[in-house]
């Protein structure tokens, strides 16, 4: 992803064959070394040219096609020399010493701004020398340092500008002097020409980033600073400083009020800052190129085509700015796209161990959407708990039906239920329409789905009243209780005897449910209906009566008769006492158990709200 | 993202981008953790982990790629990382047991290992040396996180 956005040198297609790089190098360098001439021979002409031509030429370059004068600068040349004839001793610049370079290069390019106006604007002599010092620096830096690390990223008073002017570059050019990379610099800007200004900003180290931040706010002041002054000696040194320092410090204060007050990114700031800069350069420069050539050559330019020059300049700002934005975008996208902690080559390991368990089912349960891996042999039930997708669950061995799940794809993934299984979903009416998820052990992909109503009874045909059971004249059966014996009682029952009246009592209000998940209802997690355990239908269908809220307060055997609560006494043929455990208090004296902080629950009735006893 | 991936340390992204950690556990510790985590698949689209939502657990992508989303003004979102095959992601819940920061999206099909802290207690509880392990290297990652944030704070 980052070769297409941000593609360093080795990823371009060379387009200008290397002889026609030699060749115009070939012409800076002689014409580079007849200004130096000039400069010497006739000043006049020299300073004008190189003052009021050559050097304005530079800044749009940088900006629009950067690379085209890394690839034909003539100090470029004389330090890439020695590398070229193999006589390099290739030292490696460290570290600390490329942070050193970077504060050189920003102070002589600043340095030589600030002695434009007393001197180098008007002594041929001293600029013609400087650019002969230059052009031998950059020679031994190549002799001593290796890649372009010896001058061209590192020293050259330029190379800050060309940064900052060229972040987003509009046109690319490929490097043309690196055969090989040797990896020689901090954030090559002719290894990836895209991505090096976002790099330095972005740097980890302050003193990195900061010194090129400062540099860029500098700039459009400095320039300002520079145009609106001129050096009158008998004004002295400190006024002509604070002239010129004045504006590039205003400048600074403004770039990181912005940053600080308005949260503009540094990246923006810097882009916006650079083409200002670059536009106030070519707003005053412009007049003066248009003199130099009336001086040189006799000719200028209409006030017109200096006016549409000077907007032009803006509008190309603009394409930069913009062009800088897209590559911000892409630059956050690429930095931040991984994840940072790995288990390397560990995951293989997981992986293996993973497959150590055995195969894993999926299991996509349908109502949550969630697809769950079941190790084999592990049973559904747990596999939903685990995954703490919610599920009823009481005895948790096919007893007690409490976890009735319908699979509604995949059932032949699944072994057959065991009598246990199939006797409580019998009693619920689920043979066939369900399973219970503390039988199934998944061995291949199921999809099951916990809201589906397993239960689609048809619908009831002959359904009794209460009161019909007392007169039908068959013989009854009378269960006390409906707990798990008082149901399964009337289920055999109903097994093998459609001819009797059944009729269940039992004192509490609701139908039979699951005590084992009293627990959920005492802390509110689940209310009563969550725990019933069999259809209400159920007992209409199989033709039990029941009665709640009904007290049995005796029995008469002799005479075949209970009493109730009521003061009614009921006859029976059969009597079965199915009646519940109940708690009690443990028998523990005073201090430990009877406090207001501990219940017993003997039923549902006491549990919501929980109170003492 | 290496945009200067030639041998230099000190440029930018060259630094050490990747910690790696639990690379060193067995088969047999491996074990121990499956036992008491969920191995969870996903297919594309799925929603892993919910901005704001409390969940204590720390996840692993055993296979395939997740993305993490960021929710924007007017619905939108906006990728914000994505994590790829034997990463770890969700270690800071994990710690503080705080709202998650972001979502976490799957990029096609693939599953994750989640071990909730209660899991974890539970390996700490038969194992406590695995325990040990578990804990320093999900804290080398928040460390390391730290001093990339902060790489010259004290």
């Amino acid at each position: 992803m980052e070769n297409e956005a941000f593609p360093n040198y080795t990823q371009l297609t060379p387009i200008v064959p290397r002889v026609i790089w030699w060749i115009l190098r070939s012409l800076t360098l002689s014409l580079t070394l007849f200004v130096i001439y000039l400069l010497f021979a006739t000043p006049e002409t020299g300073l004008v040219l190189i003052w009021q031509l050559l050097i304005p030429l530079l800044p749009l370059s940088f900006a629009v096609i950067p690379g085209l004068w890394r690839n034909i600068c003539p100090l470029a040349l004389l330090n890439q020399l020695p590398r070229q004839f193999g006589v390099s001793r290739e030292h490696t610049l460290s570290p600390t010493w490329r942070k050193i370079a970077l504060y050189v290069s920003i102070i002589a390019f600043i340095g030589f701004i600030l002695f434009r106006h007393p001197l180098l604007n008007h002594s041929g002599m001293v600029l013609g020398a400087i650019f002969a010092t230059a052009l031998l620096l950059a020679l031994i830096g190549g002799f001593v340092f290796k890649g372009r690390s010896g001058w061209c990223g590192t020293f050259c008073p330029l190379a800050p500008l060309q940064k900052a002017y060229g972040h987003a570059p509009l046109m690319l050019v490929r490097n043309g002097y690196c055969e090989t990379c040797l990896g020689c610099q901090k954030n090559c800007y002719d290894f990836n020409p895209r991505a090096a200004f976002f790099s330095d900003i972005d740097d980890s180290e302050p003193e990195w980033s900061e010194q090129r931040k400062f540099f860029i706010a500098f700039l459009p002041g400095l320039i300002v600073a520079f145009f609106n002054t001129s050096f009158a000696s008998q004004a002295g040194i400190a006024d002509y400083l604070q002239q010129m320092l004045f504006p590039p410090m205003v400048s600074v204060g403004v770039f990181y009020l912005l940053h600080n007050l308005l949260h503009v990114n540094f990246f923006r700031l810097a882009s916006i800052f650079t083409m200002t800069a670059l536009g106030i350069f070519y707003w005053y420069g412009l007049p003066l190129v248009n003199s130099g050539l009336d001086k040189l050559f006799g000719f200028s330019l209409a006030a017109g085509v200096v006016e549409l020059l000077q907007y032009s300049i803006p509008a190309i700002g603009l394409l930069v700015v913009a062009r800088s934005l897209i590559s911000e975008r892409q630059y956050r996208q690429s930095k931040q796209s991984t994840s940072r902690a790995s288990l390397g080559k560990g995951v293989e390991v997981l992986k293996s161990a993973l497959s150590q368990t055995g195969s894993m089912a999926s299991v996509l349960e349908r109502a949550s959407g969630q697809q769950l891996l079941v190790p084999s042999g592990q049973t559904l039930l747990d596999a939903l708990e685990a995954n703490e997708i919610p599920i009823m669950s009481g005895c948790r061995m096919g007893m007690c039906g409490s976890d009735p799940v319908v699979v509604i794809e995949g059932q032949e993934n699944l072994d057959p239920p065991d009598e246990n299984e199939l006797n409580t979903l019998r009693r619920l009416g689920l043979e066939g329409k369900a399973r219970l998820a503390c039988c199934c052990r998944p061995k291949a992909g199921i999809t099951i789905d916990l809201d589906a109503d397993p239960t689609q009874f048809t619908a009831l045909e002959d359904a009794q009243d209460e009161a019909d059971v007392l007169e039908s004249g068959k013989p009854r059966v009378i269960i006390v209780g409906n707990g798990i014996a008082g149901v399964s009682t009337a289920e055999h029952i109903r097994e093998q005897e459609s001819d009797y009246d059944v009729i269940m009592i039992s004192n509490e209000p609701y139908h039979f449910y699951n005590r084992m998940g009293l627990e959920s209802v005492v802390y509110g997690r689940t209310a009563m209906q969550g725990l019933f355990l069999i259809k209400e239908d159920w007992y209409q269908l199989n033709h039990v009566s029941t009665w709640l809220n009904t007290q049995v307060t005796a029995v008469d055997a002799q005479a075949h008769k209970i009493s109730l609560g009521t003061g009614e006494e009921v006859d029976y043929d059969k009597l079965v006492l199915a009646t519940t455990t109940s708690s009690c208090w443990p028998p523990a004296h005073g201090l430990l158990f009877r406090t207001s902080r501990v219940f017993v629950y003997p039923g549902c009735l006491p549990c919501a709200p929980p109170r003492t006893r | 993202m290496a945009y200067f991936d030639y041998d230099d340390k000190s440029s930018s992204g060259a630094e050490n981008e990747r910690i790696t950690v639990l690379e060193g556990l067995s088969e047999d510790e491996w074990q121990m953790i499956i036992r008491n985590a969920q191995n969870i698949a996903f297919s594309d689209g799925d929603i892993l982990l919910k901005e704001g939502e409390v969940d204590d657990a720390v996840y692993i992508v055993v296979s395939g790629q997740v993305e993490v989303i960021g929710s924007q003004a007017f619905g939108r979102v906006k990728r914000i990382a994505t994590i790829d095959e034997g990463s770890v992601f969700g270690e800071v819940a994990f710690f503080d047991a705080n709202p998650r920061s972001a979502s976490v999206r799957a990029i096609g099909d693939g599953s994750v290992l989640r071990l909730s802290r209660k899991g974890f207690e539970q390996i700490s509880a038969w194992n406590p040396n695995l325990a040990q392990q578990f804990l320093f290297d999900l804290g080398s990652i928040l460390a390391f996180r730290f001093r990339s944030e902060f790489p010259y704070k004290i």
